[in-house]
C-alpha cells in the first residue's frame, strides 16, 4: 500500500495517524508473529491483532470487522480460548498462567513454582546419590496405587471450581499424597512437573527466530517444508555461502521457509529470487513469521512460480489488467467510501505482486547470481541444468532431496564431466549400468542444454541428536523427533570453459524462457485466448468478481497462514492483516 | 603460482606445480582468491574461487581444534545470527568459526573474539586485516575466565559463544557481556558430558533459560562404481564356452581360437583374479558411506536470557527493561495482578469479556490437537 493511499485512507476516516509505538524488543507487539508454548505441550506460530490506530488506516476492510468479533480469540482446544489481544504487551521468554474461564486471564507464573518442578534443581550430589542407589528414600517400597492419594477427583473439581491457582491445587495435591514423601528428591520434582503438566494452564510467548520457527514446522508440519531438519537448513545457507548483501536464487517448496532462511542472512542490501513450483501463489507463508520490516521485504524478496517466470514480463504485467471502463466503476459514487478505497487496495496489491513477478523474471535472466538453493520437488539434474548456470562463475550451491539415490546420478555426471576435462580417471569410468541410456525425459532445453561444471562436489547427510543433561541423568532424548531429514549436494560451478576467457553462453533457463515466450505468443494466437495453460488468472480487476475474487485469493493466502488461520479464515480482517 | 592468478577470471583453471598446495590463496576477497588444487601431486589442475569461510575452514593452518561447517551452521541459526548482529566469541583458537561469523554479521554488526594465547590471538588478527575483514572482526587478547569480556562490551552483545575448556568460568561475564533490553543467545561447545553438566547448572543458576544440549554430524557419501559379483555367472564359469567351443571346433581352420576357448574351458589355468572380473556384474556409480565421518566433535550447549527472568536481582532488571514499555509486569509475581496490564482496546476487552462469559469461537471449531494430527 502506497503511503499516499494510507494517509488519504487516515484523513477520510478523521483519524490522524498514529505515532510509531516505542520499540520494546523484549514484549510482544501489536502486529508481531510470535511462538506459543502451551503446557499441553502444543505450540503455535500466531500472529497478534493489529493496533486499532493501524487497523483504521488499512482501509481494505471494514474497521468493525477487525476490533471486533471473534477473529482474534483462539480456540486451544482443552486448553481453553485465548484473546490474542491479552498476548500484546507480554514479556518474550516467561511463563504466565491463565486463570478462570473462557479467555480468562494470564498472570506471570511465580518463579518458585517454575523452579521446584525444576529437574536442575536437585542437588547434583543428591541425585548421584539416587541413582547409585544410596540414599535413604529410594523407590523401594513405593507402590502407587488409587489410594496413595486422599484428594478425589471430585474434590479436585471442586477445587478448580472455587478457583484456586494452579499452585495451590498441586500444594493440596502434594498434601493429599501419602507417598510424596517416601519419594526421591528425583522424583519428586518429576511428580509435581506431572501434575503441574495436568493442573496448570501456562503459556509462555516466544519472539520468532529462523530456529524457533525452523524447529516448530519441523516438528508439528513436516510435510508442508519437505522434512528439512533444522540442522540442515542451517547447512544449506553455509554452503551456499549467503551473507549480507548476497543476491540468492532459491526454488522452494517449503512454505517459504528456504527463502525466509535466506532473507534473513542477506540482509537490507541483499536480494533473494524465491520461485515455487506452485501455480497461482508461491505459497511462503513462513516469511511473514519473522516479522522482517515491510520495506525490508519490498526491497529484499522477488518472489514468483515457476510458470510465472515462463510468461514474458509484458504478459504478466498485462494480465489482469483492468478492462477499459472498469474504472469508471471504481470511481462509483454510489458504493461506500471504504469499499471504494478496498478495491483500489486490492488493485494495488495485484499491481505490485505482477511487477514482483516481472522483476523476478528479469532479475534471472541477468544470472551471475552468488547463492543457489534448491529445496523443491524437482529433479536435481534438470535443476542443476537450468539453475546452477545462472550463478557466477565460482559461486556455490545446495541442492536439497529427500532421496540420496535421486542425488546420485546428478553427482556422477557432473563428477564424470570434471574429471574428463581434468584428464583424470574416473572411477566409475566404463561402469555404466546398461539402461543408463534409458532417459524417460523428453529431450528439451532442461535435458539437452549442457550440464554446467561443478567442483567440490558432496553428497552428505547429518545425524543430530539431542541430549537431556542432569546431573547423573544424562543420556539422549529417547524419542527424537522424525530423525529423518534428507541430503544435500553442495557444489562450486565454474566457467564453462575454465581455460578460456569467452564470456559464459546464455545460459539453459534463459534460452528456455525466450523459446516457450515466443511459443505462447503463437498459442495465443491460435486459441484467442488470453490466459495461458488454462489456468486462469484473475478476472479483471475493479469489477465486482474482481474484488471477490481477489478477496478469495486472498484468504487462501491468509489459510496458509500459520495460525492467524484459525483466527480468521472466515473474517476478510485477515486478508488485510496478511497482506504484505 | 600466485603470480599467475592475478588476472585470471574466478572459476578458471591453472596447472598446479609440482609441491605447491591449494588454501592458502588469501587475500582480499575480490582481489584474490583461493587455489583449489586438484588431488594430483606434481602438477594437477588448480581452480581459482572466491575464498568463502567454509573454504577456509578445510584449508586454514591449525593452531588448535576447529570447529567445521556442521556446529558452524547450527550454532549460527541457534545464536539467531544476523546482519548487524553483534557477537561475542572465546577462544579464538584458529578462527575457523570466527570468519563464518564476520561474514554472516556483515559490515554493520560485529564480531569481538577473545583469546588468551598471544600468538594466536595476533595471528587471527593478521588473518582478519588479510581478509578484509578488519573492519568487522576485532581480537583481544584476554583470559575471560579470569576477566570477562571488558567493561567496553557490558551490555552489548546479541550473542556469546564459548569454546573453552571451563566454560562455566565464564558464563557470569558472559551475561554480563549481552544486551539486558532484549533475548539474547549464548552457545557453549565442549566436547565431554561432565564439562556440559557444569555448563548446565552454570546457565540455570545464572538465569538462563531454554537450556538444551544437541550433538551434529555430518554424514558425507561416497560416489563409487559399484560392482557385485554375479552369482549365476560364478555358478556357470567355464561352462558358456562350450557353445561357442562347438561352433569354432566346427571350423578346424580356426585353431587358435579353440585353443583360447579350452584354456577358459580348463578351470585349473584361470587365475582367481580372472574369475573375479568376469563374473563381475556393474551397478554404475552407487553412493556409499564415506569414511571421513567423524563419530563425535563436541556437545552443543545453547540457553536464552531474557529481560526480568534473571535470577539475581531479577525485579530491578525487569524493571529496567521494562521501563518505557507500554506495558508492566511483575517478574516473579508471588502476588498475581489484578488485571491484565496489556493495552487493551476497548473493542478488545470487550471481546475478552465475552470470551470468558464461555462463548467459544465459531470460526475455529477444530482443536489444536485435531489441527496437528492432521499432519
Ligand atoms: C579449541 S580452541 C577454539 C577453536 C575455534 N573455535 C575455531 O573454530 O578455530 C580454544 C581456544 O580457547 C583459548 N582459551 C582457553 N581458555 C581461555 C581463556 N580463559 N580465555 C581466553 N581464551 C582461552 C585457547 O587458547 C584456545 O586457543
Amino acid at each position: 500500500m502506497s503511503s499516499a493511499v494510507a494517509a488519504a485512507a487516515a484523513a477520510a476516516a478523521g483519524t490522524p495517524p498514529p505515532p510509531p509505538a516505542p520499540p520494546t524488543a523484549h514484549q510482544a507487539q501489536h502486529g508481531e508473529y510470535v511462538l506459543l508454548r502451551l503446557s499441553n505441550g502444543s505450540e503455535r506460530v500466531v500472529r497478534l491483532p493489529l493496533h486499532p490506530d493501524e487497523v483504521s488506516r488499512l482501509d481494505s476492510v471494514p474497521k468493525k470487522s477487525i476490533t471486533g468479533g471473534p477473529s482474534h480469540v483462539l480456540n486451544l482446544g482443552r486448553f481453553g480460548s485465548l484473546d490474542l489481544y491479552q498476548l500484546v504487551g507480554l514479556n518474550f521468554g516467561w511463563t504466565y498462567e491463565r486463570i478462570g474461564t473462557g479467555a480468562g486471564r494470564l498472570v506471570p507464573l511465580a518463579t518458585e513454582e517454575v523452579d521446584r518442578a525444576d529437574l536442575h534443581s536437585v542437588q547434583a550430589g543428591l541425585a548421584i546419590e539416587a541413582a547409585d542407589g544410596r540414599t535413604s528414600a529410594d523407590n523401594r517400597n513405593l507402590i502407587d496405587t488409587n489410594t496413595s492419594q486422599d484428594l478425589t477427583q471430585d474434590d479436585i473439581l471442586k477445587l478448580k471450581g472455587e478457583g484456586v491457582s494452579g499452585a495451590e491445587l498441586i500444594d493440596a495435591i502434594i498434601a493429599g499424597s501419602k507417598t510424596f514423601a517416601e519419594k526421591t528428591e528425583f522424583s519428586q520434582a518429576k511428580y509435581i512437573k506431572r501434575k503441574q503438566e495436568r493442573h496448570l494452564r501456562t503459556i509462555q510467548i516466544l519472539k520468532t527466530s529462523l530456529m524457533n520457527v525452523a524447529e516448530h514446522y519441523y516438528t508439528r508440519h513436516p510435510s508442508r517444508i519437505m522434512n528439512i531438519r533444522p540442522d540442515t537448513l542451517s547447512q544449506m545457507l553455509s554452503y551456499a555461502n549467503v551473507q549480507p548483501g548476497a543476491r540468492v536464487v532459491v526454488l522452494d517448496d517449503c512454505g517459504g521457509l528456504v527463502t525466509a532462511a535466506a532473507l534473513s542472512r542477506v540482509g537490507d542490501s541483499g536480494l533473494v529470487v524465491g520461485l515455487s513450483t506452485q501455480f497461482e501463489e508461491p505459497g511462503f507463508e513462513v516469511v511473514s513469521t519473522l516479522n522482517m520490516p515491510a520495506d525490508q521485504l519490498d526491497r529484499t524478496l522477488l518472489r514468483s512460480t515457476w510458470y510465472h517466470l515462463s510468461l514474458s514480463s509484458e504478459d504478466i504485467i498485462s494480465e489482469g489488467a483492468p478492462a477499459p471502463g472498469a474504472g469508471a466503476e471504481v470511481e462509483d459514487s454510489a458504493m461506500p467510501a471504504a469499499a471504494v478505497a478496498g478495491r483500489k487496495n486490492l488493485a494495488e496489491r495485484r499491481r505490485k505482486r505482477q511487477l514482483c513477478r516481472a522483476a523476478a523474471r528479469d532479475e534471472l535472466m541477468r544470472g551471475n547470481f552468488d547463492s543457489l538453493i534448491v529445496a523443491a520437488r524437482v529433479c536435481p539434474m534438470e535443476a542443476v541444468r537450468l539453475l546452477v548456470p545462472l550463478l557466477a562463475p565460482s559461486r556455490p550451491f545446495a541442492i536439497f532431496s529427500r532421496s540420496s539415490s535421486a542425488l546420485a546420478p546428478t553427482m556422477a555426471a557432473l563428477r564424470s564431466q570434471q574429471m574428463a576435462l581434468d584428464g583424470r580417471p574416473t572411477p566409475y569410468a566404463g561402469d555404466e549400468p546398461d539402461d543408463a541410456e534409458d532417459d524417460a525425459m523428453p529431450a528439451d532445453a532442461s535435458t539437452t542444454s549442457p550440464l554446467p561444471r561443478a567442483i567440490n562436489l558432496q553428497i552428505h547427510d547429518t545425524w543430530t541428536r539431542e541430549y537431556q543433561v542432569l546431573p547423573g541423568r544424562s543420556h539422549p532424548f529417547m524419542n527424537m523427533p522424525g530423525a529423518a531429514s534428507g541430503f544435500l549436494l553442495t557444489g562450486i560451478r565454474i566457467l564453462t570453459d575454465p581455460d578460456s576467457d569467452a564470456p559464459e553462453p546464455l545460459a539453459g533457463l534463459q534460452l528456455l524462457l525466450s523459446e516457450v515466450n515466443q511459443l505462447r505468443k503463437r498459442a495465443r494466437q491460435v486459441t484467442g485466448s488470453s490466459t495461458y495453460w488454462g489456468i486462469s488468472s484473475n478476472p479483471v480487476a475493479g469489477t465486482s468478481t474482481g474484488v471477490s475474487t481477489d478477496e478469495s485469493a486472498a484468504a487462501a493466502v491468509s489459510t496458509e497462514e500459520p495460525v492467524a488461520a484459525a483466527a480468521s479464515t472466515e473474517e476478510p480482517v485477515a486478508a488485510a492483516a496478511v497482506e504484505q | 603460482m600466485h603470480r599467475e592468478l592475478i588476472g585470471k577470471r574466478f572459476g578458471s583453471r591453472v596447472r598446479g606445480r609440482a609441491g605447491t598446495r591449494g588454501g592458502r590463496g588469501q587475500g582480499r576477497r575480490q582481489a584474490a582468491g583461493k587455489a583449489n588444487t586438484g588431488a594430483t601431486p606434481g602438477g594437477g589442475w588448480a581452480y581459482l574461487l572466491h575464498p568463502s569461510p567454509e573454504l577456509w575452514t578445510v584449508s586454514l593452518p591449525h593452531r588448535t581444534q576447529i570447529l567445521y561447517v556442521a556446529d558452524i551452521s547450527f550454532i549460527t541459526m541457534q545464536l539467531n545470527i544476523q546482519p548487524g548482529s553483534v557477537v561475542v566469541e572465546s577462544g579464538t583458537g584458529s578462527g575457523s568459526f570466527s570468519h563464518s561469523l564476520a561474514r554472516t554479521v556483515g559490515p554493520t554488526g560485529h564480531l569481538h573474539t577473545f583469546e588468551y594465547h598471544a600468538q594466536r590471538a595476533e595471528l587471527a588478527a593478521e588473518e582478519f586485516a588479510r581478509h578484509g575483514l578488519a573492519d568487522r572482526a576485532t581480537v583481544r587478547c584476554r583470559d575471560v575466565c579470569e576477566l570477562g569480556f571488558t567493561e567496553e562490551l557490558r551490555g552489548q552483545a546479541d550473542a556469546v559463544f564459548l569454546d573453552l575448556p571451563s566454560p562455566w568460568l565464564a558464563i557470569g561475564h558472559a551475561r554480563d557481556a549481552l544486551n539486558p533490553r532484549v533475548p539474547t543467545r549464548l552457545a557453549s561447545y565442549s566436547p565431554c558430558m561432565e564439562q556440559v553438566q557444569r555448563t548446565c547448572l552454570a546457565l540455570r543458576d545464572l538465569g538462563f533459560s531454554e537450556i538444551r544440549t544437541f550433538e551434529t554430524l555430518i554424514r558425507p557419501h561416497a560416489l563409487r562404481g559399484a560392482s557385485q559379483r554375479s552369482l549365476e555367472s560364478l555358478a556357470r564359469y567355464g561352462t558358456r564356452e562350450l557353445a561357442a567351443l562347438e561352433e569354432a571346433g566346427a571350423d578346424s581352420a580356426n585353431a587358435e581360437a579353440v585353443a583360447a576357448i579350452q584354456q577358459k574351458l580348463d578351470l585349473s589355468r584361470v587365475t582367481a583374479e580372472q574369475v573375479a572380473r568376469e563374473t563381475q556384474v556393474s551397478l554404475g556409480p552407487q553412493l556409499v558411506m564415506g569414511q571421513e565421518m567423524r563419530g563425535h566433535t563436541s556437545y552443543l550447549t545453547f540457553a536464552t536470557l531474557y529481560p526480568g527472568l534473571w535470577s539475581e536481582d531479577a525485579a530491578a532488571t525487569a524493571e529496567e527493561a521494562v521501563a518505557g514499555g507500554p506495558a508492566e509486569s511483575q517478574p516473579s509475581a508471588a502476588v498475581p495482578t489484578e488485571e491484565q496490564p496489556a493495552p487493551e482496546p476497548a473493542e478488545g476487552a470487550a471481546t475478552a469479556a465475552a470470551a470468558a462469559a464461555g462463548s467459544p469461537s465459531p470460526s475455529s471449531s477444530s482443536t489444536p490437537e485435531a489441527a496437528d494430527a492432521s499432519e
